[in-house]
């Protein structure tokens, strides 16, 4: 497999889908953010932005904390170590396969 | 950032976005502004008052500088907490690490010494041209307004870049002298951060809809 072919591979797909990336670039950046947060910055719709929360914390990226905020219930999401190296890698590898492009 | 969704997001873009967030609301701003206010007339008693006793002036500066830094690490959260996440959603902004936290200190370090050597060379050489340390602090204070603008696209911090240089430049024409010019400097950049900050606030808070339930 010459190099090009390898970074491609290398890409982690769970993170490469395009709503998944902005999730967990948003959740990159701050320490921990809620629901409503990314409903709102991402705008996607909650039934959508739930099942991608959901496949991201079946693969330990993101972890979730359901609590409550006086009676309003509240859904904490925050990018999990192995979530924070994983987007760290998918960058370096999407770099280096766009560098190995052909000019 | 919808648009984004099925094609490939600009990552960069949606980074800035994030972090322009935490700006957005104005809070700080306004923080910022009442400190340099504070700081002004710190400046100002010290040029016309005379102290109660030796350092007054200096251990009022350190007392207010000290208050701001303690009181923007309980107050910002506090307001943002109460006034701007029940319509936009908690967010907890990621601690600066070790590394960036001593980059930032080294840099504002570096950027207040090298304000202090220009102002003392130019003491030294012409001591007239004191008068021109406001426009110092203007274009130093201008400068951090310009990179944070262009850094994070925020246009208002442009027009603060622009608004810290003629204000500066207006403590120097003042003709009052250096301490005195720079507290006019420093009074007036206050009252444009504060009141930006709380436009900011007033646009965001009616610009988002009201608490919702999730």
């Amino acid at each position: 497999m010459n190099e090009r072919l390898q970074a491609m591979a290398n890409v982690d797909r769970t993170i490469h889908e395009p709503s998944r990336l902005v999730i967990v670039a948003i959740l990159y950046c701050v320490e921990s953010a809620d629901f409503l947060y990314l409903l709102r910055e991402t705008q996607m719709t909650k039934g959508n932005l739930s099942s991608h929360l959901a496949k991201l914390q079946e693969s330990g990226y993101v972890e979730i904390e359901k609590t409550y905020r006086g009676k309003v219930p509240l859904t904490i999401c925050r990018l999990s170590k192995s979530g924070r190296t994983a987007f760290r890698q998918y960058r370096g590898n999407l770099k280096r396969a766009m560098d190995s492009m052909p000019k | 950032m919808n648009e984004n969704i099925g094609e490939m997001p600009d990552v960069e873009k949606v980074m800035n976005r994030t972090v322009r967030h935490s700006l957005e609301d104005g809070i700080g701003e306004m923080l910022f502004g009442v400190t340099f206010i504070l700081v002004g007339l710190v400046i100002f008693g010290e040029a016309t008052l005379k102290p109660p006793f030796p350092h007054f002036w200096t251990i009022a500066f350190v007392l207010v500088v000290w208050a701001a830094i303690l009181l923007s690490r309980w107050l910002v959260p506090a307001l943002k907490k109460r006034l701007v996440f029940p319509r936009t959603g908690y967010v907890v902004s990621r601690k600066p690490s070790g590394r960036l936290l001593w980059l930032v200190l080294s840099v504002a370090a570096i950027l207040g010494g090298l304000g202090g050597f220009v102002a003392a060379f130019i003491s030294h050489v012409n001591p007239a041209a004191r008068a021109w340390i406001p426009v110092i602090l203007g274009i130093e204070v201008g400068g951090w307004l310009l990179f944070m603008g262009f850094r994070f696209e925020m246009k208002r911090y442009l027009l603060l870049a622009g608004f810290s240089l003629l204000a500066g430049i207006a403590g120097s024409l003042t003709g009052t002298g250096a301490d005195r010019g720079s507290a006019v400097y420093m009074a007036a950049m206050g009252l444009a951060l504060a009141v930006s900050g709380a436009l900011a606030l007033r646009a965001n808070l009616r610009q988002a809809p009201g608490p919702e339930e999730q």
